[in-house]
């Protein structure tokens, strides 16, 4: 079976796509730490921030419905957190929430523009290239790998359930999905020590290698000094208005 | 001929107590193709993962003259490429380049001959047009023929493979064949096919139970029905 969720978008023909992953990586983590960075009380950096991100979504071409699909998954989880500081919040307690909610959705906006833009497998490369422990970059590519094999196995599984499946009967539905995750577990397990038994078989000792091929083009420089160039002015303008 | 294996009283069992091998002995010649036969649960596959060291039992286990130990297993498992009954636990990487390249990438080798060594492989198993595809999205089939450029990559001297027909339909069974016979180097192949056992093997060794019950040339092994009826494993 054939599923694409986590590359997706990744084949859209725009400039943001074509730049050197690694670059991506370091942009957007900066403009996360920046957003992160601004103080109580001080929305013109956000909105600043801001423009920056909803330029940078035009011109991926991302549709927008599957942005504000992914916002809207992770949002709600944001909400709650912001909730618990609303009541504590000695100043104006809806302007708190709306600044908790809008440093979030800027730094979830860079996260899906970064993961949405880049293959995930030139993306785990990117962050072993910026000296991310190479055994992490390892778990991440396995679980890309056989993240789709467990959702076929799962599907097959429901499908002989269903199969087999006479009346309604909630309760044993329950039962019988309980022991359908169970079976995955075991037969996750087994597939992890025939992996570890074939990566030893193609000489695996325990230390993780890979190839690198990228190398930066001037577009990559352009856009990274221009991106670093916005942040600074950001902070001048902001560090200015304070005075 | 030089001896490519030697397995001399080799005796396995699983921590649960399962007398898996017992006694085997054989030897397989430089460049020969030995066929391992024998019913499900008869030890063809603990055999197999002795052959590189990833299980160790007790009795001798020589490969080009070298004994199998710690100090040489890593040059082992540099000659003897072992390709595993499921695809999707040979293939663990996220793109077929990258598994190709995983064997001679842990070689030490320099990027470029790795390069040349992937797309030679590929090239092998006439499958070079996937090099960039998700291991994910290959048919079974396709997945079957890339595992075993996973392994002809690391230029082995000794292949061996765990039910390379299983699950296959009949023209893609028969073009595995036909790499298989063209791939030039010593070749071990466990399976229940028979009709690809008699087309490739030069000799068959008959597994029951653990134990070697019998081996010899393939068409004098394969044509002794009263063997195969004694031993319960009917044609």
């Amino acid at each position: 079976m054939h599923h694409k969720f986590l590359d997706e978008h990744s084949d859209i023909d725009s400039w943001l796509h074509t730049i050197d992953p690694r670059v991506k990586v370091v942009v957007f983590f900066s403009i996360i730490i920046a957003v992160m960075a601004v103080p109580f009380a001080k929305p013109l950096p956000l909105i600043l921030y801001g423009l920056l991100a909803v330029f940078f979504l035009a011109a991926s071409k991302l549709p927008l419905s599957f942005v504000g699909k992914r916002l809207l998954g992770i949002l709600p989880f944001v909400l709650v957190i912001a909730l618990s500081f609303f009541f504590q919040s000695p100043v104006n307690r809806f302007f708190f929430l709306c600044y908790v909610m809008s440093k979030a959705a800027l730094s979830i906006l860079c996260m899906i523009l970064l993961v949405s833009t880049t293959h995930f497998v030139d993306l785990l490369k990117g962050f072993q290239k910026l000296r991310c422990p190479g055994l992490l970059i390892m778990v991440f590519s396995f679980m890309y790998r056989y993240l789709y094999l467990f959702i076929d196995e799962l599907m097959k599984m429901n499908q002989a359930r269903e199969a087999r499946s006479v009346g309604h009967m909630p309760w044993l539905k329950a039962r019988t999905l309980a022991n359908i995750v169970g079976h995955l577990f075991i037969r996750s397990y087994e597939r992890g020590e025939g992996v570890y038994l074939a990566m030893c078989a193609r000489g695996y000792t325990g230390q993780a290698r890979t190839m690198h091929e990228f190398a930066l083009q001037r577009k990559d420089y352009i856009f990274v000094i221009t991106v670093f160039l916005y942040l600074a002015v950001t902070q001048a303008v902001n560090y200015v208005k304070s005075y | 001929m030089s001896k490519a294996i030697e397995f001399e009283h080799v005796a396995f069992s699983y921590p649960d107590g399962t007398n898996a091998l017992e006694d085997i002995n054989f030897s397989v010649d430089s460049g020969e193709c030995l066929g391992l036969i024998g019913p499900n649960g008869a030890g063809k596959t603990t055999l197999l993962l002795h052959l590189n060291g990833i299980l160790r039992g007790s009795g001798s286990i020589r490969v080009h003259g070298s004994q199998l130990c710690d100090e040489n297993i890593t040059l082992i498992r540099k000659d003897v490429g072992m390709v595993f009954q499921d695809p999707d636990m040979q293939l663990f990487m996220p793109t077929v380049f990258e598994d190709v390249s995983f064997g001679p990438l842990h070689m030490g080798l320099p990027d470029k001959e790795i390069k040349e060594r992937v797309f030679k492989a590929l090239n092998d198993v006439d499958m070079a047009y996937v090099s960039d595809k998700i291991s994910h999205h290959l048919s079974f089939g396709e997945k079957r023929r890339v595992s075993i450029a996973t392994v002809l990559s690391m230029e082995p001297k000794i292949l061996v493979l765990d039910e390379p027909t299983s699950n296959l339909d009949p023209k893609h069974r028969s073009q595995l064949i036909d790499i298989l016979r063209s791939i030039p180097v010593t070749k071990i192949i466990a399976s229940h096919d028979l009709d690809m056992i008699s087309r490739l093997a030069d000799r068959v060794l008959f597994l029951e139970e653990g134990r070697a019950a019998a081996i010899g040339q393939t068409k004098h092994i394969l044509s002794n029905s009263r063997l195969f009826k004694e031993l319960g494993f009917y044609l």
